[in-house]
């Protein structure tokens, strides 16, 4: 990341005005010549991943196809995303491979029903770890894959402050020296509503916009909608435990102790020639419309969207169904969407793949809130769809993207 | 009323229109002919509606908007039921087979478990549709595809036949359908035709006839690892689709061909010679007809194996005729087929794949496959991955094509 692009984070209030608000780049060692004190030694990072398993990594994550077999490289003509499970993808993006969120669920030492494991992320080598949430089940891995690849943390100033002190927890230090790149969009107690903050990482070759949102739900039931409900429990199935028995669950204290009522932060990213594809990624889902309806304004703002990686994991699916998982979409109006973190919410239920229940209440939720034209929904079904990339493969440029109607793009990153 | 017609659909107009004239049509151009009670006649809806059945088919973002076209730098394959596939491939469409398993008259709110039907294969409006063998749920819909389209019809000389009858039946004496065949009449298992120019300049094409499936006692050499059709089912499965008449029951191949059966392959041309072969029933030539070990090993190099792995000798022998299949073309990548028929017919749930799955694996290693020769399996789940084309979107540039010398790629000139 250039110095440049370092400073670059603005904010576009909701009338579209632009303020430049700071970019808080807290860099590994401190000491890069910006005036930092001096600062005692860190501890060092462990030797980077071999070759053979960078290789190994990124074809198992992104697909033979996709991966130069002699040097790891991802194409870069493609955004590949594969899910890890949860909210937790890792994405190939300008032949650079970036963590939306860094957690895996039924995290264990060897590839299981989630069939990846830490040193597999971290023979990724990431180049960014993006944090919609710095709380357990999206960044417990954060901190440490960021501190053993050097990889550049993006999200709110206190995504940065947790997933640092998740770093000096893990590696024992208590020095001046930070152990951890961040770049934060927001900075602290930032409110939700106060702009679009804007971030170019010409290294990506995207445009990075960043809306602060809420994951509060309203428990009350939305008199303005039909009712509906949705149970995470329905379909459960013993089968799930036979086929994929559980294996020796990693302890190897990586983990993080960030809040649970921390910022929520939603990204759209701009890619291709022209900024002519819009991805947003939303990893928790709250009630936008009650709670915090100018995030929704802002999101509505936002260049048009051609993927939409949302969760749906709500919190008040027994009163609401899945109506906020759609507000989202209403708010974002993208092409296709795809379904996030209802591994999560199903396993929590003892349920596991309920993907297909799941589909049809959020269709109907979608019907509800009155999204027209309604996305194209894919769904990933788990286990079987982990690391998968072939469903999340998109080429910027294929003509399909752009649609009569569509919103416009966004040329420029300001 | 007068519709506005949009730029848009002019041009897609002008596209199909220019299509069809290009073509021999046969089909909805001939003479009218006396309509047969329940047969649905009459070519694509209308050219919006091929543009939606090729986004559904194809993906959203591989169709032009504009004109329809499917773009021609991929090849992409979709799944819509047992071994019946849409292909775009160097921007051409066509159908693997054409049959719709459970396609059926379901009253909402039910949901209909297979999500494409009758009317959308000919919305296709697909240029070719090859025939794998003439049984019924490979090719009911075969001829009122190719009739409503023009499409031709790729086969044996028996499915040809089969094809005419189908059209007879279906459309009325003199009905006619495009049918090349590919193979004469009553010619030996092992057989082949070799880069042929019917789909030139597109795609190269090679054809061998091989052994439909059958049963044979446990193959005693290796461990057992039979599979039930039933295994794995759940009962919910019913709870959780409709079911209902059948949409098109007078739509029915007369079986012209039977298990007579054919394999192909599809060559790209260019630089890698992306290539994928498609056989749409596995036999158990191991010990029925093993002249087609030597010529498999010797086929050319396929990258892309698209294979039946359930058949009659799945309860004896598990999975391992596709086994032998996949250790004598040896892709790098191998997508089964047939199996949903199989497992839904006899009550099992679709999420029984992955029972199915592991059997697959087991059987190639039981057979000697190494794990580090295996191809990377592409699982299909039904109904889940019906018409999910991004899983079998496959470019043909890619560097992972390159072929080796002791496989060399399939003339394609």
């Amino acid at each position: 990341m250039t110095r440049t692009s370092r400073n670059t984070t603005r904010a576009l209030a909701a009338g579209g005005v632009a303020l430049l608000v700071s970019a808080a780049m807290v860099a590994c060692g401190g000491s890069d010549g910006d005036g930092a004190a001096p600062v005692d030694t860190p501890p060092a990072a462990p030797p980077a991943p071999s070759l053979a398993d960078r290789i190994a990594a990124r074809t198992h994550y992104f697909g033979a196809e996709n991966v130069d077999a002699g040097t790891g490289e991802v194409r870069k003509d493609l955004v590949i995303l594969s899910w890890a499970s949860n909210t937790t993808y890792a994405a190939a993006i300008g032949g650079q491979v970036v963590l939306l969120d860094a957690a895996l669920l039924r995290r264990e030492e060897s590839p299981g029903r989630t069939p990846t494991t830490l040193p597999e992320m971290v023979a990724l080598m990431p180049s960014h770890i993006v944090l919609g949430k710095a709380s357990p089940g999206h960044a417990d891995l954060a901190a440490n894959i960021a501190f053993r690849t050097g990889a550049t943390v993006i999200g709110a100033q206190e995504h940065c402050d947790v997933v640092e002190a998740d770093a000096r927890r893990q590696q024992g230090w208590g020095g001046n020296a930070r152990l951890v790149r961040c770049q934060a969009v927001f900075p602290k107690d930032q409110p939700v509503g106060a702009g679009v903050a804007t971030l170019a990482l010409p290294e990506l070759d995207l445009c990075l916009r960043a809306v602060k949102h809420t994951d509060q739900a309203a428990a009350a039931a939305d008199p303005t909608l039909p009712f509906a409900s949705f149970d995470w429990s329905l379909y459960s199935d013993a089968r799930d435990a036979q086929w994929w028995p559980s294996g020796i669950a990693a302890a190897d204290g990586v983990n993080t102790t960030g809040a649970t009522d921390g910022p929520s932060v939603a990204y759209h990213l701009t890619l291709g020639a022209g900024r002519s594809f819009g991805l947003f990624w939303n990893d928790r889902a709250g009630s936008i419309a009650q709670l915090a309806p100018v995030a929704a304004t802002l999101m509505r703002s936002l260049p048009k969207t051609d993927v939409h990686v949302g969760s749906v994991d709500v919190a008040n699916a027994t009163t609401n169904g899945l109506r906020d998982a759609a507000q989202y979409i209403q708010a974002v109006q993208p092409k296709v969407f795809f379904a996030s973190g209802h591994d999560a919410a199903s396993q929590r239920g003892n349920a596991f793949n309920t993907g297909e229940l799941m589909r049809r209440a959020l269709e109907t939720a979608v019907a509800n809130a009155g999204v027209t034209p309604p996305p194209e929904v894919r769904i990933n079904f788990d286990p079987t769809d982990y690391l998968r990339p072939h469903y999340m493969t998109f080429d910027p440029a294929a003509a399909g993207w752009q649609q009569p109607g569509d919103k416009a793009s966004a040329a420029l990153c300001n | 009323m007068s519709m506005r017609i949009t730029a848009p659909v002019r041009a897609l107009r002008r596209s199909l229109a220019v299509a069809a004239a290009s073509a021999a049509l046969a089909g909805p151009f001939s003479a009218a002919l006396a309509q047969v009670a329940g047969i649905p006649t009459g070519g694509p809806t209308s050219p919006a509606a091929t543009l939606k059945a090729r986004q559904h088919m194809f993906g959203l973002e591989n169709v032009n908007p504009a004109t329809g076209d499917v773009r021609r730098d991929r090849v992409i394959i979709s799944w819509l039921t047992t071994t019946t596939f849409a292909v775009a491939a160097n921007g051409k469409v066509f159908l693997l087979d054409g049959y719709i398993n459970d396609d059926e008259v379901i009253t909402p709110p039910a949901r209909k478990r297979t999500p494409t039907g009758l009317q959308e294969l000919v919305d296709l409006n697909p240029a070719w549709i090859f025939i794998g063998h003439g049984h019924g749920d490979h090719t009911d819909y075969v001829a009122n595809v190719a009739y409503r389209t023009g499409a031709t019809i790729f086969g044996a000389k028996e499915h040809c036949d089969g094809m005419q009858l189908d059209a007879r039946t279906q459309f009325g004496a003199g009905a006619t359908v495009k049918c090349t065949a590919l193979l004469a009449a009553g010619v030996p298992i092992g057989s082949t035709a070799m880069n042929l120019p019917d789909l030139k300049p597109a795609l190269c094409l090679n054809v061998i006839r091989h052994l439909h499936g059958a049963a044979t006692p446990p193959d005693t050499s290796i461990p057992f690892n039979g599979i039930g059709f039933r295994d794995g089912e759940d009962a919910r499965e019913f709870d959780l689709w409709g079911t209902g008449p059948a949409a098109f029951p007078a739509v029915k191949a007369s079986g012209g061909g039977g298990s007579l059966s054919l394999l192909y392959q599809f060559t790209v041309p260019g630089e890698r010679g992306f290539s994928f072969s498609v056989y749409d029933s596995v036999g158990p030539y191991k010990e029925l007809a093993p002249e087609l070990i030597p010529a498999l090993k010797a086929w050319p190099a396929t990258d892309v194996l698209i294979g039946a792995v359930s058949g009659a000798n799945n309860p004896t022998n598990g999975m391992r005729d596709a086994a032998i299949y996949i250790r004598d073309l040896q892709p790098k990548v191998f997508v089964p087929s047939h199996h949903d028929e199989s497992q839904r017919r006899r009550g099992a749930a679709g999420n029984s794949g992955e029972w199915w799955k592991r059997n697959l694996l087991t059987s190639m290693t039981n057979i000697g496959i190494p794990a580090a020769e295996q191809p990377e399996v592409r699982w299909l789940n039904d109904p889940y991955d019906y018409v999910r084309p991004s899983l079998l979107t496959f470019d043909p540039s890619s560097p992972r094509w390159a072929k080796t010398a002791t496989r060399p790629q399939a003339t394609c000139q």
